[in-house]
């Protein structure tokens, strides 16, 4: 069994599972999702090991080959992206198996197998329309999955997350039609080989740049994110903020440089970056007013996306050191805002089930009574904030590292500024669960199941600053990506 | 100046004007009529364009075109249960401003 | 000259449809505009697109938009803010310049894929180049479009909890001698029609999309006529039903790496065959997705009343 052999199944069962646990009656609904979920883990993490080291696969599908047919491309972003996605909805999965009421679980299996088929089917495509469908797949998923149980508030924060997702997808399609109509081709590799830069070329990655843009929720486009991230039930809160918004980001990164972007438009960049700090101080000013505790979560997401921004400013570095630290404490950035924005919404949604209600005065004097819970929020919390050694501090490391090289000292600051905002709400939260309380009050446990996969979450997000090595070698395995970069 | 060229800018008059639905408009209906107009508009360009470029016939963006179309009739048809959702539970046809 | 006319009656549709201030009457627009673009496909040599505009961006679009409107409460429109107004023109403005401007500057392609195209039609399996892209060279584009589709149906099912997802269909809306009579004659006229596009698409246009929204509109008339299946029979076969067409699919997509070959990739002998096998399967439940896209609208309605 090679990689190549492998990796079809990445898409297929995911997809199987969606049709049965669709037709399934509950018990054999969750045994067959535990069983894929198992797959699934086994598969991605096979899929890495195997991880040729000296060059990307192609997986033909169809046997036509572009531009014809559609092609998969594997490369070491590829591979650690299903990784990060087997690990991240595995748990997430878990979690909602003992979290989710009966009557929920029949709505919310299908969806779920939709948005993990869409996932992988993102990290893997390789053609322009290919990923209009996959983005498509992702949204109605997430948006299912938000509007779960169909509760007016969740409604209505659905609908507004549906209308801003269909119109990035638009903004999306819209480009992909004028590259194919200058280039005559979908694939990913030959548009890049016989890319040329025009007013259509211009006009076409703006438009997909917009669209992605607001699919991610970069400021100032991310109202849409705080009611539905806050607002969804737990398990699909952690879904959505560590997984669906990345993949749109994963494509508009992946394009900006496959494209040779970082070359062509410095202003653009700049523009970006700036967008970023904006992010990064709105969403922590914004987090600090916040009276309930997962809509201070919704809101760090907001402001941890201004250090993804970052990274276009930093890439276009005259310096390839600097370009080349910049891509990897990007993606080792999302990958540990992943896995801890995960852990934190998890955890915090068990406090919320041991104080009864999500307030954040509510948490009073749970670090005394649930202190597993807190401890899983405090080390997701470490992450985020980027205190050593945990994942967040070593990719924040290598983009400060990247804007001293590169001579963008702007950015450093800001990078600095926006860590002590995010010290500043994170701390607030904490600052409620040592208020001491009346011994009257009673508060609820959550499953050890619940505990221990919040947890989890949040122990990867700070183990990753000691593993750091590992991903970073992935993401420098050669591949379109990789060789774009130079 | 040929036929499909024509249609692709007809293409772009209507994406501009779905845009402007869709930012005039609070009522969720009238929004979602603006989304199918921009879809419309697109693939107008996506046929359009491609077609003026080869001077005949494309079939694959008219495949894709097709694919487009179901992906819009599924967004439409989630879409319009959303709103009959929330209408059914609030009484109302756009979404209220207070922020919880 | 014609082309001018068509694209300046698209414009004024589409500003009517949205500025009208009766949501009815914008609707009736919004299906004029459908009906006009139908021509404009058939102008851009798109026949396959034309139908599968009048049958589902129109046809079923138009059914469930005006289904929803009922229940809309009425209310006063247009009492918009100014700045707004200037936004929305702005944007609307310039994104039709900046395009209008690029479209017209459009270089040459490097990349002949339609040559390719016309180059492998043979291996194929089918002689109509749109349903070899839809079911053999871009198939995997196709299945995910099929999960799409399901996946409207999960998510509007999963708005209501207590239920097992398939496990609602309404009984009659309407009694209509009328209606139930003149059935009886398009019935076997639509089920033909749905066979007919289905047999076509291998070599002209037609195919599964258009005939399962035919197909669609047959299931959508019977249930409107109160001539559903025993409750029972028709949530077995509906739950079955609607997951036919992508299991069937992803079967066959998945069993030609038994024999050691990608994903996707049909005998060549069989492709043909394995190609109409398919459509078949998905006119079935493409029909029943959009059916059943449109009862659950109704069982909502039932449920608040």
């Amino acid at each position: 069994m090679s990689s190549l052999a492998l990796l079809p199944w990445l898409l297929i069962l995911p997809l199987a599972a969606a049709c049965l646990t669709g037709l399934l009656p509950l018990r054999a609904t969750q045994i067959s999702s535990l069983l894929v979920i198992l797959s699934q883990a086994l598969a991605s993490l096979l899929l890495l090991l195997w991880m040729p080291s000296d060059e990307p696969l192609f997986y033909s599908l169809g046997s036509w080959g572009a531009p014809l047919g559609i092609v998969l491309r594997l490369d070491g972003l590829a591979a650690a992206f299903l990784m990060m996605t087997s690990l991240i909805a595995s748990l997430c999965g878990l979690y909602a198996l003992s979290y989710l009421r009966p009557s929920q679980q029949p709505g919310f299996w299908p969806l779920f197998w939709f948005l993990w088929a869409a996932l992988n089917g993102i990290w893997l495509a390789g053609d322009l329309f290919n990923l209009y469908v996959g983005l498509e797949l992702l949204s109605l998923a997430a948006v299912g999955l938000v509007a779960l149980g169909g509760e007016a508030s969740r409604v209505k924060a659905a609908l507004r997350y549906l209308f801003a997702a269909l119109l990035g997808s638009l903004g999306y399609l819209l480009g992909v039609s004028l590259l194919y109509g200058a280039h005559g081709t979908l694939d990913l590799e030959l548009l890049a080989e016989v890319f040329h830069w025009g007013p259509l070329s211009a006009l076409a990655l703006a438009l997909i740049l917009a669209g992605l843009a607001l699919k991610t929720a970069f400021f100032p486009l991310h109202t849409w994110l705080p009611p539905a991230h806050a607002g969804a039930l737990t398990p699909v809160s952690a879904l959505l903020s560590a997984l669906v918004i990345k993949a749109s980001f994963y494509i508009a990164l992946r394009l900006w440089v496959e494209l040779e972007m970082p070359e062509r438009s410095l202003e653009v960049a700049q523009l970006l970056g700036l967008l970023g700090a904006g992010a990064l101080f709105w969403g922590g000013w914004m987090a600090l007013q916040q009276v309930k505790l997962k809509q201070v979560v919704a809101y760090s997401t907001v402001a941890q996306l201004g250090y993804l921004l970052l990274i276009f400013p930093l890439l276009s570095s005259s310096s390839s050191e600097a370009s080349h630290l910049a891509s990897q404490g990007g993606w080792l950035m999302l990958l540990s805002h992943a896995l801890a924005k995960a852990g934190m919404f998890l955890a915090a949604g068990n406090l919320i089930l041991c104080a009864g209600r999500s307030e954040l005065s509510a948490l009073a004097g749970l670090s005394r009574y649930r202190p597993m819970n807190i401890f899983a929020f405090g080390l997701a919390a470490v992450s985020l904030m980027g205190l050593p050694p945990s994942g967040g501090f070593s990719a924040k490391w290598l983009m400060l590292q990247s804007a001293l090289i590169s001579g963008q000292w702007w950015w450093i600051l800001v990078i600095l500024l926006g860590s002590l905002l995010s010290a500043a709400y994170l701390f607030r939260v904490f600052s409620h669960t040592y208020l001491e309380t009346q011994d009257s009050v009673q508060f609820g446990q959550p499953s050890l199941m619940l505990e221990l996969c919040a947890l989890t979450l949040a122990a990867l997000s700070i183990l990753l600053g000691f593993f750091a090595p590992w991903p970073l070698a992935w993401f420098a395995l050669p591949g379109p990506f990789t060789e774009a970069l130079g | 100046m040929n036929t499909y060229l024509i249609f692709a800018l007809g293409g772009a008059g209507l994406c501009g004007i779905g845009l402007f639905g869709f930012i005039l408009h609070d009522d969720l209906l009238r929004r979602l009529i603006a989304f199918n107009l921009l879809g419309s508009g697109t693939f107008l360009i996506l046929v359009g364009l491609a077609q003026s470029g080869r001077g005949g016939v494309d079939a694959v963006p008219q495949a894709l075109v097709l694919t487009g179309i179901v992906v819009a009739v599924a967004a439409t048809a989630l879409t319009l249960m959303l709103i009959r959702r929330w209408t059914q539970l609030s009484q109302q046809s756009h979404l209220t401003e207070e922020d919880e | 000259m014609i082309d001018l006319l068509l694209v300046c009656g698209l414009w004024s549709l589409a500003l009517t449809t949205l500025l009208t201030p009766n949501a009815f009457r914008a609707l009736v627009f919004f299906i004029l505009l459908g009906l006009l673009l139908t021509l404009v496909w058939i102008r851009l040599d798109a026949p396959d697109i034309a139908l599968a505009e009048a049958a589902l961006g129109t046809g079923i679009t138009g059914v469930l938009l005006l289904d929803t409107l009922k229940q809309q409460p009425q209310h006063a429109l247009l009492c918009v803010h100014r700045t707004r107004i200037f936004w929305a023109v702005f944007s609307g403005l310039s994104l039709t310049l900046a395009l209008s401007w690029a479209l017209l500057q459009a270089p040459a392609m490097p990349i002949a894929l339609d040559q390719t195209l016309t180059a492998q039609l043979d291996a194929s399996g089918v002689s109509h180049p749109i349903t070899a892209v839809l079911l053999n060279f871009r198939a995997y584009d196709t299945l995910l479009e099929i999960g799409v589709l399901l996946l409207a149906l999960f998510a509007g099912q999963g708005l209501h909890e207590r239920q097992h997802p398939l496990e609602q269909l309404s009984g009659a809306q309407l009694h209509n001698p009328f209606l139930r009579a003149s059935l009886a004659l398009w019935l076997p006229g639509m089920l033909l029609l749905a066979t007919y596009l289905l047999w076509a698409g291998a070599h002209q246009p037609g195919g599964a999309f258009q005939a399962g929204a035919v197909l669609a509109a047959a299931f959508i008339l019977m249930h409107l006529c109160g001539l559903a299946l025993d409750a029972q029979v028709s949530q077995h076969l509906l739950r079955i039903g609607v997951l036919v067409g992508f299991v069937l699919f992803l079967v066959v997509a998945s069993s030609s790496m038994l024999a050691g070959q990608t994903l996707l990739t049909y005998p060549s002998a069989w492709a043909g065959e394995l190609i109409l096998l398919i459509e078949l399967a998905l006119t079935f439940s493409i029909g029943l997705i959009l059916f059943s896209l449109f009862t659950l609208n109704h069982q909502m309605r039932k449920e608040s009343a």
